[in-house]
């Protein structure tokens, strides 16, 4: 890896010669820069702490990668670092995205999600070899906010039973979500973000899964009229990953190394404290316009079980297809949001 | 001392990259200029440069990931669909009964058959989000009927070219919801922000064109004159096109469809008219077929190089360096404006308007409306400046798709171009003068 | 190089149309796999806004079905080509004379070749990724690696496409005598 030009001499990278010299990263964001005010900081901050000789470009909103490709632009250095979404890439993290990728899974909340998630990576190797696999190096997880059932009120009442789902039009991109909305009667409809506000708008759907936040920065806010929040968990919380490039990585001089090591942590709970910030505003500010209602215990209990059998079909394919410890992860997360 | 010396040597490096970049450019140019074929023109440029700038394993990953993965895509399916349309219109009488009507209406005026066209553009506008798709079903329906009334090839082309980019202007516009959600205003008070314009946008037009008509007659030679009763009678001849155009617009505006989708129902509803009405032998359908996918790989050509040339600009900082230079000057805010603008002609020659966006408007958004723009305004302006770029010498990709499809040679399309070039220049100065223009609809909402 | 030019004689010129005429055939017989594929596409978007708006259960998975339809129209761009449908401009060596513009064309030619060899090969690396990390959409469970098989192929065969265009320019003697901004092939259609 040599992006910006920066470091043809890996090799002697590593030896006390090279102490002035800079490593520069390309670092690839999916969100725009607005959204990424606390990510952003701690590259920053890294940039600071190293005196100068870490260098970050950042390109927000996939402008240097895009979600299809940012494994191999990772792989072949096109960028440094990058942030991955696991449950987008379901062939090559099927375990990961069974823990960020699962509704109902029941995680407590943004940072709670991220501590569980940190004990399931010591626990299971499994989950850690995914990256290395692909000759890609981990370094954090960052978790999103809750997603919940947002509604245009162009159609229907508000959704509060998984029978309710029958006509409805609904955006959500997880395949087991989509499977929830079909067996349901609903109707799952695929959009990219960039579509979400001209098919809300327009009524190609009426309903979308995902996270306040991600609606407002793609504008889509202003047309939710009805919210169905599914408790502190929300319908799942999604991660994404930040990933180097191993030839980048190991180009770094060990002090180096040790300032991302050391900020792994601060970046994952600093990003998780401003987003649950955000999202709590964003609730409130959402409810003085739109309808928002959480969801009882018994009334979450019905989604479970309505969710229940498409979660079986979907593990026992994941073994067949060759994560053999599947159901043993499945079981070992649950374990944990039950303890925590 | 140390770190002065460190960043003496950053500075540098970054430099090289910017300046590998604007070679890239300039090479660009010479290849295209050369007669190598656009699309790979970006791809040699965007690979070499890459091979340069950042190494072999990004250089070589790139040709293998960029163009595949920018084409195994949802997004740009609108474009094969909206062509179907277009060339089931444009080959059975669909288009002609359309062209006859305006024809028989307009035809009296110079340049009439021309400035229906630029109306058309208008509508197709309000239909499509994308310039592109927008341009291969005018070039389509328009050319061949320009050619029998025996309007010049020049204005011909031109008109059809410039009316393109109202697709971006007129909602829905893709280019709006990227600029929406890159700076967290309205998408649908950036959508009203471009109906004004985009009408101007239109009625300039014709004005330029009947007065380019009228300084040179030859240009849109006047028709013959028609009764009453015959000008009645062709309106019949409009009735499929206003029924396809119900059926598309409709699908979108009561939420039946995608804009991407619309192109299907577009697409099978005029060949289900054109069945009814006994106009499609099995052997036309086959030519309309053929054509169809022929343009389609004309245009998957062009996005396979474009997207290895992003990746290599993008990383040679460009689009970040010419922004911040921007950012940075401290003068009047309409010369901070005009240099916006500059800006955006240029990269308007070598990128598509979304990471065009994705790449500056972050950067500009901030400084622009620290000095005193209505964010939404600026949207508008943004926009519009891209419409220009891609009609505008020397590389509009508008003007190209316009030259692949109708063979007309691009010198020649950009000789009819200088009267809409001056027309959308002078709309752009107009917002600029009257902010207003842009700001009044998006204000009552 | 110029030498070619001489060396060529009409034995060679035929070998060349009939290359480009195998090409064109080839080129229809793909064309036939896009039209398909334009027709199932369209039928299976309509299809799936009928079902969605009328019925409330949409086609599952059509809008991958759309997309491994539009992959199957990659062919397309050989016919493109071999129909002149890719733009050029030529400003800048339109008025250089035969020898000037056989030099540019050469170099543009052969750079292309190059350009669309590597992208083919690239293409096939990415497709034994595929195949070793199972990739398939995701919805539909299908495998991606046919389809950027095709996607490779169609690469691949831009190349002798464009070689032997190169050389009918060497051998036409008339190919720079009008002002030419295109170059159809009519011995295909
Ligand atoms: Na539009
Ligand atoms: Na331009």
């Amino acid at each position: 890896g040599c992006s910006g030009g920066s470091d043809n001499d890996s090799v002697e990278s590593n030896t006390e010669v090279d102490k002035d010299k800079v490593h520069e990263f390309n670092v690839s964001f999916a969100a725009p820069e607005a959204a990424t005010v606390p990510l952003t900081d701690v590259f920053r901050r890294m940039e600071q702490t190293s005196e100068g000789r870490l260098k970050f470009n950042i390109f927000y909103s996939w402008s240097l990668s895009s979600v299809d490709s940012v494994i191999k632009d990772l792989q072949s250095g096109v960028t440094d670092i990058a942030v991955v979404p696991p449950h987008e890439h379901l062939n090559l993290f099927p375990r990961t995205s069974l823990i960020t990728g699962t509704p109902f899974l029941g995680l407590p909340g943004i940072l709670e999600a991220g501590e569980i998630y940190n004990e399931m990576l010591e626990e299971y190797p499994s989950l850690k070899a995914e990256y290395e696999d692909l000759e890609l190096t981990y370094w954090t997880t960052i978790f999103m906010p809750q997603n919940n059932l947002f509604q245009t009120g162009s159609y229907g009442e508000l959704i509060v039973k998984p029978s309710d789902l029958r006509g409805h039009k609904i955006i959500g991109s997880n395949t087991m979500m989509q499977k929830l909305i079909a067996s349901n009667s609903g109707a799952p409809v695929t959009a990219h973000v960039t579509e979400y506000y001209s098919n809300l708008e327009k009524g190609v759907a009426d309903s979308v899964v995902q996270h306040l936040s991600a609606l407002n920065a793609f504008g889509c806010g202003e047309l939710i009229k009805k919210a169905t929040v599914f408790g502190d968990s929300g319908m799942m919380i999604n991660s994404m990953a930040l990933i180097f490039s191993t030839n980048k990585w190991n180009s770094l001089p060990e002090d180096l190394q040790q300032i991302f090591t050391s900020e792994a942590e601060n970046l994952r709970i600093e990003n998780a404290k401003v987003d649950e910030f955000k999202i709590k505003a964003a609730m409130d500010k959402l409810s003085e316009t739109a309808e928002v209602y959480t969801l009882t215990d018994a009334e979450l209990k019905e989604w479970k079980d309505a969710f229940e059998p498409i979660l079986k079909e979907y593990i026992d394919q994941l073994e067949a297809d060759g994560a053999d410890d599947a159901w043993e992860l499945y079981e070992g997360v649950i374990e944990k949001v039950a303890n925590y | 001392m140390r770190i002065k010396l460190m960043r003496q040597k950053k500075e540098l490096r970054q430099l090289s990259n910017e300046i590998i970049g604007l070679i890239g450019i300039v090479v660009l140019l010479i290849l295209i200029c050369s007669r190598v074929w656009i699309g790979a023109a970006l791809a040699i440029v965007g690979f070499f440069g890459l091979l340069i700038m950042s190494g072999s394993s990004q250089a070589f990953s790139t040709l293998g990931t960029a163009p595949y993965m920018n084409i195994d895509n949802y997004t740009i399916t609108a474009i094969p669909m909206f062509t179907l349309m277009g060339m089931v219109i444009a080959e059975t009488s669909i288009g002609k009964g359309l062209y006859e009507a305006a024809y028989r209406f307009l035809g009296r005026k110079n340049g009439g058959v021309a400035s229906a066209t630029v109306v058309a553009s208008g509508l197709m506008g309000a239909i499509t989000g994308s310039d592109n798709v927008s341009c291969v079903i005018m070039s389509k329906l328009a050319l061949p009927e320009l050619k029998r009334f025996k309007y010049n090839d020049g204005l011909a082309t031109a008109s059809v070219a410039a009316g393109a980019p109202l697709a971006i202007i007129i909602p829905p516009s893709m280019a709006f919801i990227m600029y929406g959600m890159l700076t967290e205003q309205s998408v649908g008070k950036l959508f009203m922000a471009g109906l004004i314009p985009g009408a101007i946008l239109v009625s300039v037009f014709v004005l330029a064109i009947s007065i380019s008509c009228n300084r040179n007659k030859t240009l849109g030679p006047k028709g013959d004159k028609f009764t009453l009763k015959e000008k009645m009678n062709a309106l019949v001849g409009v009735l499929p096109t206003i029924i396809l155009f119900l059926l598309v617009l409709g699908g979108i505006y009561f939420g039946i469809c995608t804009t991407t989708e619309a192109g299907a129902i577009g697409a099978l509803g005029a060949i289900i008219i054109a069945g009814v009405t006994k106009q499609l032998s099995a052997k036309k359908m086959y030519t309309i077929l053929r054509a169809t996918v022929v343009a389609v790989g004309f245009v998957i050509f062009m996005i396979a190089g474009t997207f290895i040339f992003i990746k290599f600009i993008t990383l040679s900082h460009v689009p970040l360096a010419l922004t911040e230079l921007i950012i940075g000057m401290e003068v009047n805010r309409f010369i901070v404006l005009l240099a916006v603008a500059i800006m955006y002609l240029v990269l308007g020659m070598i990128m598509p308007h979304i990471p065009m966006m994705i790449l500056t408007v972050p950067l500009l958004f901030p400084a622009m409306t620290a000095l005193g723009f209505d964010p939404i305004w600026f949207g508008c302006f943004v926009v519009m400046m891209m419409a220009l770029g891609a009609i505008s010498p020397p590389i509009g990709m508008d003007v190209f798709i316009v030259a692949g499809i109708s063979k007309v040679p691009v010198l020649e399309i950009y000789k009819g171009m200088i009267p809409f070039l001056i027309a959308d220049v002078a709309v752009i100065i107009l917002i600029c003068v009257f902010p207003q223009i842009v700001t009044f609809l998006p204000s009552l909402m | 190089m110029f030498t070619i030019t001489l060396v060529i004689h009409k034995r060679e010129e035929k070998i060349m149309t009939k290359t480009i005429k195998i090409l064109g055939y080839l080129g229809n017989f793909l064309n036939i796999i896009s039209i398909a594929a334009l027709i199932f596409m369209m039928l299976i978007v309509v299809a799936d806004i009928i079902m969605r708006t009328v019925f409330a259960s949409p086609i599952v998975g059509a809008t991958e079905m759309v997309r491994m339809a539009m992959v199957c129209m990659v062919p397309t761009f050989v016919s493109a080509l071999l129909d002149g449908c890719h733009v050029r401009v030529g400003i800048l060596v339109d008025n250089i004379g035969r020898k000037g513009q056989l030099i540019f064309d050469t170099f543009g030619y052969i750079t292309t070749a190059i350009i669309c060899a590597l992208i083919s090969y690239q293409s096939y690396v990415e497709m034994k990724f595929a195949i070793n990390y199972m990739e398939v959409y995701s919805m539909l469970r299908i495998p991606k690696w046919p389809f950027q098989l095709i996607f490779s192929i169609s690469f691949a065969i831009m190349v002798p496409a464009i070689i032997a265009l190169l050389i009918l320019k060497f051998i036409d003697k008339d190919a720079y005598k009008i002002n030419e901004t295109e170059e159809g092939v009519e011995a295909v259609e």
